[in-house]
């Protein structure tokens, strides 16, 4: 069974094996996911997911081994396995892999839950992807199609490092997106919304699913009645979602300290130099109340804190785990984070989010003649190396003379990511913190982005 | 291992479930990590579980119900089943929901397991990571390279109450190499990837050596004039937009829910004649081969589009019983976002092999076709398609502008706005220059470089 013995004893393997440092994680979670496409359930899984990750440190060079089986054979075969790959790394390292020291702890943490998600039948969950999925097919009879998933997950971790870090937790997290589809002869409008927690059951009342549906769907029926947008170079205005997403994506990926140090990364070397307007002041905050990527601790055992990382237009910090921090002479700060057992930890964002100013969203408008405002994310891609980015709005609005006049559809934002950033010449006070998941190393990890409305003047938006 | 499924299977069957079935999945993958010019890490990933799904008859119709486990043991396994069983009494009976996969005959599979492959060690893969390496610093201007290579060995196995008891085993082998030039404050940026089921270390360090040829090419790119070009695209972007536009077209379990844009289209004209696209699950060393599909029936090779006139649609055994038809043995499990473990996953379905089918001559002589165009490598965005519609937006990566059939110059930013089928009308030509590239668990595509027509692009 999972035990925080199992970690202790796949790390004192290690070190009995001549690994220099050593950390094991071990992990039971109960996972439920349930998709429903209009009322067909095309998913309904409930799973248990056990299992062992072990890394180890030989003479300066990583290997890491996971194992989905417990079994005392296969964790001793894992154990060896990760050393193997470290004793085999070792000889072809030239810059010997160094940790930022840190206290070693022992704690345990667990989320805040009322009703435990296990003990939830799955027919209740079912029937609120039904409500959800049922509310906004309801709104409006252009609503084509609705897709609902709901997800959770709950169980127990255990950390053990060679440094004597014990920690235990008990997670636990749900979360519901709502995907509506409005069509009206040949025009199609998508709309995808989302919300998570990390509680127990009582969650889905929070994160108000039906709301969320409701939402979705008057969203995705406003769509029909938007034209194409303009190409060119105009005044943005981001709602919270796309800036928050800007400032994950763009910004955040490159304060990243991984990406800092292969180079691959548009903000390596500019520590304490402008790289926004004044206005610009950002932070990865890992602490933040019932964030969607807060957490205590992190994958290597580091506490967490709240990561200043451009102050007022200047870059003050990155995110760190603690072999970049020795790299570059800083502090760890708790960036570490890992998928599950099965990855090894890799530097990454928790809640990632631009300071609110003290403008109104009202404020920002009056200052823009001709422009175009810009309203949540389908997603996009960024270049942190060239620092380019492209992402793609839901919907959007143009802007004339100060006043929101004609719906547009299919427009995106794209650009240089330190232009972007020195362009912002106007920040209101509606800050939001949303879900969302990011992927990197093959690893997807929940994180929340964050930003009030902002302004960005000079900005590339893109038609179809 | 095959009598944890037996156990869950008779457990199913014991607690009241009319059909049962359990699929499983047990790999090893050894991979290495490159970063900053650095082979940086090894790792060993070993992964086993198990999916079990039951069929449960009921007024009306019947229902499935799903859960899986990475802990095979008894409790944990009895306790999924229940779970399982639970799921399918709750749920709506579905009047289309007659059985779960019959048995039938398997035919003997392509070869896609290499001997070596499980012997390849942490040791063997630094190794040729060095050497890739070696390949792709040889340029001054490189700054910065990071890459990855990996092997796999694996068995897949299920089993169901209607007599299927199989299993096969494969191996895969590949990497990628992401190369960074950098001159007088410009960067370039270039990737090569090589995949196959089969060892061979050779194609990976010459895809390392190419990544560095295409980032030092790619320095001091200049701006292109937005208008309408012949596009050449190579595989990886063809692999990346197809995966996120056509391969869901063609769903059966999609059309029939009338969420495709090719529904109602067999046997019309959805592409140019030059085009031709099967499914193939027999080819030697090819990623996406295997006898038996995920709910354990046969595979067989199909054409989807014959010279631009649309064949069929992929169905597993669901859609096949729902309309009646023919089983393509297309059933597969995947997600589009992330990665999950096929166990993990209730069946939809996927191909195996898509096959591109290809022209004559090589890239370049393709490229010598090109009068006004572009070459694209890459692109950024594809997973943001909407397959319903089939609308896309794109980022082009890797851009060379082509004038009077020469490579002229690195294109510094691009984007294409279009539709996938339409865009299937515009294929005037492929080159002969296979190469396999995966799109999801057991799935590839293989096919050449292709030129597109007068594509639309913004700058």
């Amino acid at each position: 069974m999972v035990s925080i013995r199992v970690a202790q004893k796949a790390v004192r393997i290690c070190e009995g094996l001549g690994a220099e440092y050593a950390d094991a994680r071990v992990e039971r979670t109960y996972s439920t996911e349930i998709r429903l496409m209009k009322d067909t359930f095309d998913q309904v899984a409930s799973g248990v997911d056990q299992g062992l990750g072990v890394r180890a440190l030989y003479k300066g060079a990583w290997g890491f081994g996971s194992s989905t089986s417990l079994e005392p054979r296969d964790v001793s075969k894992t154990v060896r396995g990760a050393l193997k790959a470290a004793k085999a790394t070792a000889p072809r390292a030239k810059e010997k892999v160094r940790l930022g020291e840190i206290p070693a702890v022992k704690d345990s943490v667990a989320a805040m839950v009322k009703e435990p998600l296990q003990s939830v039948p799955m027919e209740t969950k079912m029937q609120l992807a039904l409500d959800v999925s049922g509310e906004a097919s309801k709104f409006d009879k252009r609503i084509a199609s609705v897709t609902v998933t709901y997800s959770d997950n709950s169980g127990e971790t255990y950390l053990a490092t060679s440094e004597g870090t014990q920690l235990i937790g008990r997670p636990s997290r749900g979360s519901i997106v709502v995907v509506a589809v409005a069509r009206e002869g040949a025009k199609v409008g998508t709309i995808r919304e989302r919300n998570g927690m990390q509680a127990g059951f009582e969650l889905f009342k929070k994160v108000e699913p039906l709301g969320l549906a409701r939402r979705a769907a008057e969203r995705a029926v406003g769509l029909l009645q938007a034209a194409p947008a303009p190409s060119g170079r105009f005044t943005v205005i981001a709602d919270q979602k796309l800036a928050g997403v800007f400032a994950h994506e763009a910004v955040g990926h490159a304060s990243e300290a991984d990406h800092v140090i292969t180079g691959e990364s548009v903000l390596r070397d500019k520590i304490d130099q402008r790289v926004g307007s004044d206005l610009v002041t950002m932070y990865d905050d890992s602490t933040y109340p019932e964030g969607w990527g807060s957490s205590v601790y992190d994958s290597e055992g580091v506490p967490t804190r709240k990561r200043l990382i451009i102050e007022k237009g200047f870059l003050k910090g990155y995110i760190l785990n603690r072999e970049t921090a020795a790299r570059l002479d800083m502090q760890p700060n708790g960036g570490a984070r890992a998928q599950s057992f099965a990855y090894r930890p890799v530097v990454r964002m928790s809640n990632t989010y631009l300071l609110a100013g003290d403008q109104s969203f009202e404020e920002l408008l009056e200052g823009v003649d001709s422009g175009v405002y810009l309203k949540g994310s389908r997603g996009g891609q960024v270049d942190t190396t060239k620092g380019t980015f492209q992402f793609s709005a839901e919907e959007g609005c143009l802007i004339e003379k100060g006043q929101l006049t004609k719906p547009l559809s299919d427009v995106s934002l794209s650009g240089m990511t330190l232009e972007t950033l020195m362009n912002i010449d106007g920040i209101a006070g509606d800050f939001q913190l949303s879900m969302g998941l990011c992927g990197k190393a093959g690893q997807v990890v929940a994180t929340g982005m964050g930003s009030p409305h902002v302004r960005i003047r000079n900005a590339v938006v893109g038609g179809k | 291992m095959s009598e944890v499924l037996d156990y869950a299977l008779r457990r199913c069957v014991t607690q009241g479930a009319t059909q049962a079935e359990v699929f499983s999945t047990n790999e090893i993958d050894s991979n290495i990590v490159i970063e900053k010019k650095e082979v940086k890490i090894g790792q060993i990933v070993r992964d086993q579980g198990m999916g079990i799904r039951v069929l449960v008859k009921k007024a009306g119709g019947a229902s499935t119900g799903f859960s899986y486990v990475t802990d095979f043991s008894r409790r944990t396994v009895a306790d999924a089943v229940e779970k399982a069983i639970g799921t399918a009494r709750v749920k709506k009976a579905d009047k289309d929901l007659m059985s779960l996969q019959v048995k039938a005959k398997i035919r003997r599979a392509a070869d896609i397991f290499d001997r070596r492959v499980p012997r390849v060690d942490p040791s063997d893969l630094i190794e040729i990571g060095v050497s890739m390496l070696k390949k792709a610093s040889k340029n001054p201007k490189v700054s910065t390279i990071s890459g990855s290579v990996h092997a796999s060995s694996g068995e897949t196995s299920i089993v169901n109450s209607l007599g299927i008891c199989s299993s096969y085993k494969s191996t895969g082998f590949g990497g990628h190499m992401y190369v960074v030039a950098e001159l007088n404050g410009s960067v370039g940026v270039g990737w090569e990837t090589h995949a196959s089921a089969y060892f061979s270390s050779d194609k990976l360090i010459a895809a390392a050596a190419d990544a560095a040829d295409i980032a030092v090419r790619q320095l001091n790119p200049k701006p292109l004039e937005p208008g309408a070009y012949d596009v050449v695209v190579d595989q990886d972007g063809l692999a990346d937009l197809f995966m996120n536009t056509l391969v869901q077209q063609v769903r059966a379990d999609l059309v029939q829910r009338n969420q495709s844009p090719l529904a109602g289209m067999i046997g019309s004209e959805v592409a140019s004649e030059n085009v031709t696209i099967a499914d193939d699950p027999a080819v030697l060393k090819a990623l996406g081969s295997k006898p038996f599909d995920s709910e354990g029936c046969p595979t067989s090779s199909r054409s989807i589009i014959e010279k631009g006139v649309l064949r069929t649609f992929l169905h597993n055994s669901y859609t096949a019983n729902k309309q009646g038809v023919e089983n393509t043995g297309n059933s597969s499990r995947y997600i589009m976002f992330g990665t999950r473990p096929e166990y993990a996953l209730e069946p939809i379905v996927g191909p195996h092999n898509l096959i591109l089918k290809p022209g004559k001559g090589g890239k370049e002589e393709l490229i010598r076709e090109v009068k006004n165009g572009i070459l694209v490598r890459g692109f950024i965005g594809a997973h943001t398609s909407n397959v319903q519609s089939g609308d896309f937006s794109l980022a082009l990566d890797c851009v060379f502008r082509i004038e009077s059939g020469e490579l002229t110059f690195p294109v510094k930013q691009a984007m294409i706005g279009g539709n996938m089928p339409s865009i299937l009308k515009q294929i005037r030509l492929a080159a002969g220059n296979l190469k396999q590239v995966p799109m999801g668990p057991g799935m590839a595509l293989i096919s050449p470089t292709i030129l597109v027509e007068k594509v639309t692009v913004a700058a």
